[in-house]
């Protein structure tokens, strides 16, 4: 008799590729499908700003050598004590300051309108939002003209108003200039913060105005005691996003005055620009730069914390 | 009496201000459009003397037939592109395991993208400069591509995990218990569901590609000039010539944005209110 061979069971198949990527754990999985955007955003995002620490440790004048030397905080120093840089800080916060002031304060009028019900509210909302569309160089661009001296649609009004005799020089006075350019920036900021604001309008609950009338408050109390206290913590964000943005300006400085006249609106983000691409000190303009990216941060990190901490305590 | 009053009063007062919005809103775009419709002349008059049987689209024909011009509308137009589409796929690649997978140090990830985006252009540009002419990837479509995907990454994730949170888990579960695989999860129940956000997210990445100034300005020199920059040097060398035509060559790079907002509204609104939620 022979025996009988019994079936030999197939070798197990090595596990693919895809069987094994099936299988990870949920924090393997996760951090794998991480990993790609987390490595662009270090080679392409966190290596460039470490570099930039760097160089503003260093001293590189590409007008007078290619070569570089460590120079300790020299740079920082330097740019401390420049005359040049204090007047840019006092032109930056004025210009941030006043963008602020007319941004916010608009953007809060236009979202209580845009909340209240009247006829042609849906297209009037959607024609506001244009200046989010348009780039930082064309509002520029847009501005100029408006303020042009020779072309320019204010001295055209105004002109045929009668309120002028004879046209004026708008872009010419350092203030000035540095005010249109802060209402140019507000007109371009304008529709997002009414966007915010508008939604958080519309999260209230409309049994707290139904309450507030019934107890006798007025239209004003009723903003003052209702409205504002829970637009408290928008208000504050559309606060930080400004002063992020204002600090940053510099396209639309760029096609409006290019920080004319004179150095009329050279801010601080202009500085670093005129350093690094026209003087070639790249390494007191990263100086500059690292600065100015702190004063950015430390601003937006500390509220965006206190704003955290509030909502978490409601 | 007062009831009386307030009846026509309050519409007054809210179509007057309806009416300062508007003007604010539409009189610089609205002055650039004459401007590009009209010969220099007429408008340069003492006071403006804009006429009607003077329209004529003949700047826009010139800019259009400006090879520069076209090259830089072209340009932007597939850097704007591309650049979404990167956004899209690294951006829910991201955003879906801070979104729904339990990580460690999830919100050290999320911190980290968030201090990102406060981090100004202008640190980024010099070392950036030095980055891409190591790659060879100066004045290329695809050096601009990968830097202002790296820039708007950051908003990106934000905005498309705030979507994703909102897709009811059990959608996903019902899914997973039918057979499908976490990564065909993602792709064929969250990505379609939140089909509205996506787009939103789109439209952002595109428009801010599109409206980017400082890197092209730097990045590009020839071959990949996007139209922002080709603007801004029209207006810095065009003291002596036709102003029409950069009024034309502005209405040109503002028209594609502006247009995208005004078609897809409603999406960029949630997008947008998506974006700044923490």
């Amino acid at each position: 008799m022979t025996p009988t061979t019994l079936p030999t069971l197939p070798a197990p198949a090595r596990t693919t590729f895809w069987q094994r990527f099936h299988r990870l754990d949920e924090v393997k999985f996760g951090l794998l499908l991480l990993s790609p955007t987390m490595l662009i955003l270090l080679i392409f995002l966190v290596a460039p700003i470490i570099y930039a620490l760097v160089m503003s440790f260093q001293q590189i004048e590409l007008t007078i050598s290619p070569d570089r030397s460590w120079t300790g905080v020299d740079n920082y120093v330097d740019v401390l004590s420049e005359r040049t840089v204090r007047e840019s800080v006092g032109r930056t916060f004025f210009f941030a300051a006043l963008t602020i002031v007319i941004s916010v304060s608009l953007a809060l009028a236009l979202a209580l309108l845009l909340n209240e019900q009247f006829r042609g509210r849906g297209p009037v909302r959607v024609l506001v939002m244009l200046p989010w569309a348009v780039a930082p160089v064309v509002g520029g661009v847009l501005w100029r003209y408006i303020f042009q001296s020779n072309y320019g649609l204010a001295n055209a009004l105004l002109y045929q108003l009668g309120i002028i005799q004879h046209y004026l020089v708008w872009l010419d006075k350092p203030t000035l200039a540095l005010t249109i350019a802060a209402i140019a920036t507000a007109w371009k900021g304008l529709p997002f913060l009414t966007l915010i604001i508008l939604a958080a309008l519309q999260s209230i609950p409309e049994a707290l105005f139904r309450a507030a009338r019934m107890d006798g408050a007025g239209v004003w109390a009723r903003f003052r005691f209702v409205t504002l206290p829970h637009l408290r913590n928008i208000l504050i964000f559309a606060v930080v996003l400004q002063i992020i943005v204002s600090l940053q300006t510099f396209d639309l400085i760029f096609t409006l005055t290019r920080g004319g006249p004179g150095q009329g609106t050279v801010v601080l983000s202009f500085l670093v620009f005129l350093n690094a691409f026209e003087r070639l000190s790249l390494g007191k303009a990263s100086a500059l730069a690292v600065l100015l990216a702190l004063l950015i941060i430390v601003l937006g990190t500390l509220s965006f914390w206190s704003l955290q901490a509030r909502q978490q305590k409601s | 009496m007062p009831r009386r009053l307030s009846t026509w009063l309050r519409p007054a007062f809210i179509y007057i201000a309806v009416l300062f919005f508007l003007l604010w809103t539409l009189a610089p775009v609205s002055w650039i459009a004459v401007m590009s419709v009209q010969p220099e002349i007429n408008y340069v008059s003492v006071p403006p003397n804009l006429q009607v049987a003077d329209l004529s689209l003949r700047w826009y024909g010139a800019m259009l037939g400006e090879p520069d011009f076209l090259n830089a509308l072209r340009t932007s137009a597939i850097i704007a592109f591309v650049t979404m589409v990167f956004c899209l796929i690294f951006g829910s690649l991201a955003a879906y395991p801070l979104a729904r997978l339990n990580i460690p140090h999830k919100n050290l990830f999320l911190i980290f993208s968030v201090v990102l985006r406060m981090v100004p252009a202008m640190i980024l540009i010099i070392p950036m400069f030095l980055l891409l002419r190591n790659f060879r990837l100066l004045d290329k479509h695809l050096g601009l591509i990968i830097v202002y995907t790296t820039f708007l990454l950051p908003y990106v994730i934000w905005m498309l995990k705030n979507f994703f949170e909102q897709v009811p888990y059990a959608l996903e579960a019902a899914a997973r218990m039918d057979g499908c695989s976490r990564l065909g999860a993602l792709f064929r129940v969250l990505i379609p569901v939140t089909a509205p956000g996506i787009v939103a997210t789109a439209i952002f990445a595109f428009i801010g590609a599109w409206n980017e100034f400082l890197f092209g300005l730097i990045l590009s020199t020839n071959f990949a000039v996007p139209v922002t920059v080709r603007l801004s040097s029209l207006v810095s060398t065009t003291f002596h010539s036709d102003n029409s035509l950069v009024a034309a060559a502005g209405m040109l790079t503002l028209i594609p944005p502006v247009l995208l907002v005004f078609v897809l509204n409603r999406y960029i609104i949630r997008g947008l209110v998506e974006g700044i939620k923490f």
